[in-house]
Parts: structure tokens; sequence; C-alpha cells
């Protein structure tokens, strides 16, 4: 599960239960889910890649409904 | 296969002034290093926290003038002879030096991996125990630190701030439209149920015919206005054209004012000669003239048209007049015929443009254009001067029309405004709302994200709080205080309090009522269960000489303890200036075969740090036994001790009667007595070898019933017993019957006593069984069980 450069930290693992917590409540989509991973586990993820995440999420629950 | 570390090599490194090589036994899950104080303890310890940890060690809990670096260096050495190696159980292979004030680590073998190192001193327990909460959370870091992911729980706070921000715009623009059009509406009455239905109407209704006629409106107004403008230019054309007539027919009566020249009218003259000067010009082979044929001189000739010329200078200019004033009024004839098709096209536009516009004009303008049109094509000079005034008529009347034209732009105009601002409504509506989706979505995604780290954190706490209870009670069992518990600072970030039982209060801060002991213990045991969390099997643990206001009843469980948990990690090291801590394991006391025993000897600056193995007691006396010649008094003594050692423990054990005296110091008798009955009711009972597999099996084990041997204690009780003597007359006091003893019987009394421990004390771990478990005392590797529980009387 870990990319090259993580290791098996806290924060990876915690990122790992962030990710799966937020796919479930549909925040985020599942094709973003390792991305967001990812950057949860090593710090990287950006305000502006948030707002992509849930955003992109949201429209894709929009088209769904 | 396991980190575990097999060698180490120090090189100027602290106390090392000559180079130090320590081999490891990586098949012993623990190192006990015993040294008196100064004898380069934690120097060993600072080497393996350097190269693992690129720490400072020891020294980074002080400093001479804010600096540490150049202590690292031992005395008289450079900084840059700073060498330290280490080598794997598994076969890796490094080598560290100091490099800008930091750790320079060079992997010099392709396998295995640096063990994962934690290092235990005083100043860290201080740190887990006595530390602000935040202190104590970066002492904890390692296992709960997640600063990585509150990282992006940080950016996600400020994506949600951002929205927030947008949100808050979003919503002004969207009151802003809603206002802007609700003005509007009222100005134009409020007609229609709501500004919004009314604009939305509005923006909707088609306004293609509008465009149109402001389209054609524009067209007669262009065409009008070239009427305007060609009728400007055809009338600057007639005059100009009047002029240059009349500036022809001066010249020309200029020239009728000349007399006549050589019969002839002097202008045709002044031509004749000017075309004939070509043909006679000088260097032309002139024998004849060009024009009558007769023979003439040419030079003659030339000069004659010359002359003649020269003499009708007054006809030349006149002649050079007319031709100029006739070709400027050839000219402006051009030019008055050409401005007069260009209003009669621009005429013939604005007829076909009014014709657009037919039912809306005057009824003049209806006449004006009626003229235009019939006289369109009629070619006589009357009717195009009709033609013309009827254009001139229609052009003014089509005048008004530019209001009309006026009226149907602002229309438009208004058009625009409201769907402009009906459409920023719009706008501003659904941006509005997918402002609030986005931050009601983010809040949620938030709230997930800090839940989710609060969770992880507190069970991570309350696990290794769990694992701390365990470790502590099995220090300090029975006592009314423990039960640490950690939990995460409410509301700060980054803290961990430390809390746990005193008495009644079940909810205190240690370092408020605990001992300094208490308090070192619990240090101990935090940072024990933070350490199990990790990757044990990895890990290598490091203890420099931590529990020094421990009593001995607590060191000997601490030393139990260590001596479990040390099977967990890939190697234990404990460095101790408590030389009992060492004895417990020379003696059988604690499992002596798991553990290797290092002692330091005495540092000094020529010879730097020495250290040699130490062996078990018992094999130290089995040794002496061996040796030739017989050391009479070291045998007997040696035996003496460990035998007083053995039956010490077993009084304690069993809490045999002694006789009581001012210093609580025993003889060997006293020990001897309290044991006799004692070790009648003692029996072994070992788990058997398993068997190679060559020997013959004769029958098939029953695996939930291991093999085991039993085995009473009497017989070798009895036989040291009858030979106890030896020890008072060879191995303690001068007498003259320790003469009579014979080196037989000192062997035998070494052999008994060597024979007795060996009957008692595991063979696997050498621990003599101590630990309650069922109806049976176990030693540490459980392989071998002591009964009974309790002596009968």
């Amino acid at each position: 599960m870990c990319e090259a450069g993580e290791t098996n930290t806290p924060s990876a693992q915690l990122a790992t239960q962030a990710a799966q917590a937020l796919l479930k409540a549909n925040l985020v989509r599942e094709k973003d889910l390792e991305e967001l991973r990812s950057a949860l586990s090593i710090g990287t993820a950006t305000a502006g890649q948030w707002l992509l995440w849930v955003d992109l999420a949201t429209e894709e629950g929009d088209g769904d409904e | 296969m396991s980190r575990a570390i097999q060698r180490l090599t120090l090189r100027s490194f602290r106390g090392a002034t000559e180079p130090v090589d320590i081999d490891l036994d990586t098949d012993k899950p623990l190192v006990v290093i015993f040294g008196e104080n100064g004898c380069g303890k934690s120097s060993l310890i600072d080497g393996i926290d350097f190269i693992a940890n690129g720490s400072y060690g020891s020294l980074m809990h002080r400093s001479v003038d804010g600096q540490r670096h150049p202590f690292l260096a031992s005395l008289g050495h450079e900084l840059d002879d700073i060498e330290i190696g280490l080598q794997t159980k598994e076969g890796g292979a490094w080598i560290a030096k100091l490099s800008n004030r930091q750790a320079s680590v060079q992997r010099i073998s392709n396998t295995g991996e640096l063990p994962v190192v934690h290092v235990l001193r005083r100043a860290e327990i201080l740190d887990i125990v006595e530390a602000t909460p935040a202190k104590r959370y970066e002492a904890l870091g390692r296992f709960i630190d997640v600063s990585s992911y509150e990282n992006s729980e940080t950016t996600l706070r400020e994506a949600l701030r951002n929205v927030a921000a947008s949100l808050e715009r979003a919503v002004a623009r969207l009151e802003q439209a809603s206002s802007g059009l609700e003005n509007y509406w009222q100005t134009e009455g409020a007609t229609g149920q709501s500004a919004r239905a009314w604009a939305k109407t509005k923006s909707e209704e088609d306004i293609d015919t509008l465009k149109d006629k402001k389209a054609t409106l524009k067209s007669v107004q262009q065409a009008s206005t070239a009427v305007a403008s060609m009728r400007t230019s055809y009338g600057r054309a007639i005059s100009q054209e009047r002029l240059a007539r009349r500036r022809q027919a001066k010249v020309q009566e200029d020239l009728k004012q000349l007399p006549a020249v050589e019969g002839t009218e002097a202008v045709k003259l002044v031509a004749l000669l000017r075309e004939a000067s070509p043909l006679v010009q000088e260097g032309t082979d002139i024998s004849k003239c060009p024009l009558c044929l007769h023979k003439v001189k040419g030079e003659e000739l030339r000069k004659s048209i010359a002359d003649r010329l020269s003499a009708l200078d007054e006809y030349v200019q006149l002649a050079d007049r007319l031709l100029e004033a006739d070709r400027s009024r050839d000219l402006r004839e051009t030019a008055r015929k050409n401005a007069l098709d260009s209003l009669l096209e621009a005429l013939t536009n604005l007829a076909s443009a009014a014709e657009q516009v037919r039912g809306e004009m005057e009824a003049d303008a209806e006449m004006a254009l009626a003229t235009l049109c019939d006289t369109l094509k009629q070619e006589d000079d009357e009717a195009r001067a009709s033609f013309i005034r009827a254009g001139r008529a229609l052009s003014l009347y089509l005048a008004p029309l530019g209001d009309h034209m006026k009226t149907v732009a602002a229309d438009l105009e208004k058009h625009n405004a409201i769907r402009v601002q009906y459409e920023a409504l719009v706008t501003s509506e659904k941006n509005a709302r997918h402002q609030e989706q986005l931050h009601r979505r983010l809040e949620q995604a938030l709230e997930i994200v800090e839940n989710t780290r609060k969770t992880f954190v507190d069970l991570v706490l309350i696990s290794i709080g769990e694992e701390c209870q365990a470790l502590y009670a099995r220090i300090h069992p029975g006592e009314s205080l423990g039960k640490p518990r950690l939990t995460m600072h409410e509301g700060r970030r980054g803290s961990v309090e430390l809390g746990g039982v005193f008495e009644d209060q079940t909810d205190i801060r240690p370092q408020g009522y605990y001992s300094e002991s208490h308090l070192d213990t619990l240090g101990f045991c935090v940072w024990l269960a933070i350490a199990k969390r990790g990757k044990p099997e990895d890990t290598v643990l490091l203890i420099d000489d931590v529990f020094t206001s421990v009593d001995a009843q607590h060191i000997s469980r601490i030393v139990n303890l260590i001596s479990d948990v040390a099977r967990d990690f890939a190697q234990v090291i404990v460095a101790t200036h408590y030389r009992n801590w060492r004895d417990r394991y020379r003696l059988s006391q604690a499992p002596g075969l798991e553990a290797q025993l290092l002692e330091l000897h005495r540092w000094t600056l020529a010879r730097g740090i020495s250290l040699s193995s130490t062996s078990l007691a018992v094999e130290e006396l089995n040794a002496k036994i061996e040796t030739e010649p017989l050391e009479r008094q070291a045998v007997a003594s040696q035996a003496g001790i460990l035998l007083e050692a053995l039956l010490d423990y077993l009084t304690l054990l069993y809490r045999r009667r002694l006789p009581r005296n001012q210093q609580n110091e025993w003889t060997l008798n006293d020990l001897l007595s309290a044991c006799r009955k004692l070790c009648n009711q003692l029996s072994i009972e070992r788990d058997a070898e398993p068997k190679k597999n060559d020997e013959e099996i004769d029958e098939e084990p029953d695996e939930n019933e291991p093999e085991t041997i039993a085995q009473i204690v009497a017989p070798f009780y009895e036989d040291m017993g009858q030979l106890s003597f030896v020890r008072n007359q060879v191995g303690c006091h001068f007498n003259l019957a320790g003469g009579e003893v014979s080196d037989g019987d000192v062997r035998a009394f070494g052999k008994a006593t060597s024979a007795l421990v060996g009957a008692i004390v595991c063979e696997q771990c050498g621990q003599i069984p101590s630990r309650r478990k069922g109806d049976h005392f176990a030693c540490t590797c459980g392989k071998t069980r002591m009964r009974p529980l309790e002596y009968t009387g």
C-alpha cells in the first residue's frame, strides 16, 4: 500500500484509515483515493487539492443522482 | 534474520581513547554490561545511538558554552578521527563518522538494515514523566507522531476557510445582484410577481424584431447621411468646374489681345516651332527641311527656330497657361460628373432604404420618395434635377427617424440590462449554492479527518497505557499506586497527559505524589510499553544505568521483567553500575544462560575503554575444579559463595526462618539448617530435550504433554551437606584441620555444590525457578518447575 519514500509511520497508518472513511462518506472519489492517502501520509496535501477532491466527489455524486 | 548487534567498534569516540572492538553474543537476547562509574558504559551506548540515530547521545543533555559536538571526540583526538562501526547478525555493516557536526553513516554491506535503536537514559525518563505534556509528546512522538497527517489536516482547514470566504463573497454578490434587480424592477413599474420573475420573462423576450428595426433605421440614416455628403461633394465639384471654365476663358481672351505673327496665329506658330525643334536639334544630320524638303543648312535652321521662339516668348508663356487651363477644365468636368454619379447612387440607396420604412414616414416624405422612385431611371436633365430635389427633400423628411432609432436602441439597451442583471442573479445563486455545498462537505471531511486522528491517537495511547499498567504491576505488585494512563491534552495539540492512581485517588498526576523511584519505574514502563508498539523484532533497546534510586527488591523485579521482554526484541543491552544486577545472572537468580555478561575495567587515558566477558559463578567453579594444580582455597571459597547465594535465595523464596542478629547476616550453617528440611521436600521437573531425528521413537509423543524429567533435590543436598565443612576449613579460615582435608574432598565439595545448583537451576535459561505459576515455581523460559510452592514444616 505504501509508495516508495513512505514508511509504515503512524501518519501512513492513519492516512489509510482516513482515506477509507472519506470514501465511505462519498467525500472523495475512488479514483482519487490513492493520491489522497499518499498525500495525507507524507503531509503534502494542499488546500487546492482538498477542494478538488471534495468538489470532484460532489460532482460525481450529483451526476449519480 | 535478526538485526541484533554482533560487533561494535569505537575509534576516537568519547571514552575510546584507544580502539575498542566489542563482540556481542547474538544468540542471547540480553547483554548486561557492568562497570563502575567512569568506565565507559555511556560511551558504548552513545556510540550505538550515534550510528543508529545520529544522536549525540548523553551529550544531548549537556553542553559547554552551548556546544556539544567537540566532546564527541576522545580526549586528545580530532573530530575527523571519530569512527564507529556496527555489524548485525543478519550481515549488515555500517561505519559512521562526524561530518558537518552530523553523523555521516556509510553502508559497507549490501545486506540487512540498521536496527531501530531506542535508548533510555535517566534524562529520557524525566522527559517522559516529569516533563510538560508537550515535551512528553515529543518523547512519545515517534509512535504517535502524526505531524505529516496533521499538515494535511491544516491544509484542509485552510481549504475550508477559503471556501467560507468564497461563500461569503458569493452571498454578497447574490445580495447585490438581487438588490440591483429589485431596484430596476421598481423603477420599471414593479409589474409581475417578483423582480426575478419579471426579469426572467423580460430577458426571455424575442428581441430580433427590435434588432432588425434598429438595423433598418440605421441603414436609412446612413443612406441619408451619404446623400447629404454626396450632395455637398457634388456642389463643390460644380463650383470648381465653373472656376476652371472661367480661367480658361480668361486665357483665351488674353491671347486674342496679342498681334498675329508671321501671318498665322502666334500660338499655333509657337506650337509648330516647338514641335520642329526636336527634329533639328544639334547632332542631327539635316540637309533638307523636314517640312518642305528644300535644301537647308542645319545649323542655320536650328538658330532660326531658336531665335523665333525667343522672339515669341510672350506667346510661349500664354500658350503654357492655355494648356494648363484646358487640362484643369477637363479634370473639373470629370470630377463633377463623378460626383453626380455618386450622388445619384446615394439617392438610389436612400430610395431603397426608405422603401423599408415607408409605413413610418410622413406624407411629404412619402411623396418625395415617390418622386425619387419615378425619376430614378430618367436621363434628361429636368428629370435628373427633379430626382435630386426629391432626394434632398426625402433626406430632410427622414431626419426624425433618427429619434425613432434612438428609442429602439434604448429599448434594446434596457433589455440587455435586464438580461445581464438576471443572468448575474442566476450565476450568483448557482455559485452561492455550489460554495455552500462545498463548504458543508469540507466540514464533513474535516470532521472525519479530525475524528480519525483523535481515535487513532487515543487508541495508541490506551494501548500503550494498558501495556504500561501491566508492566508497572509486575514491578509494584499489590501497591496502592500505579495504573498509569496516557491521554492527549484536550484542546492542545501535541500534548500528552500522564495520569495514575494513588491511594483512593484515581486520576492524579504521578509527578506530584510518587516517590522518585516510583517515577523512575513509571517512566521505564511507559518507555518500554512504547517500544513494544513498534517493531520489537527489529528493535534494539539500550538501557543506560537508569535505576539509581530503586531498592533491591524492585531491582529484582525489574531484572526479571527485562529478562522476559528481551525475547520480544532483537536485542536488549543494559549498562549498569549496579553489581548485584550482574550477579543475579551470575548466581542464577536471573536467566544467566540467556544473557551475555560483560564487565568494563577501570578506564585510563592510555588504555581507554577495556572490557571482558564474565562467566556464570557455577561455570567458574567447574573450571576451577578442573584446574591443576588444584587451587583448594579458591574452589572451596567459590563453592561456598555459590552455595550461600543459592540457600539465601531459597530461604527468601520459601520464607524459611533464620536466627536474628544485628547485621541481618547469617552463616553458612544457619542457611544449611534453614534449608535442610526444605530441600527434602523440593522436587524439580524439566521438559526433556527434544529427540533428534536419528533417535528411535518408540511411542507417538503426546503433543499436549511434553516429555518431562522429574528429580528430587534431597540427594544432591545430602551429598553437599556431608562436605560443607570444607568451605570453612579450606575456603575461609586458617585452622589446622583444614590441612587435613584432602584435595579429593575439596573437589568433591565443589562438585556437590555444582551438582546441587545444577539440580535446581534450569538448563535452558540458567535460572532458579522462582515465579509463582499454578502449583509450582517456574523459571523464565518455563521449561523447569520447582515444587512445592510452600514449605510445609
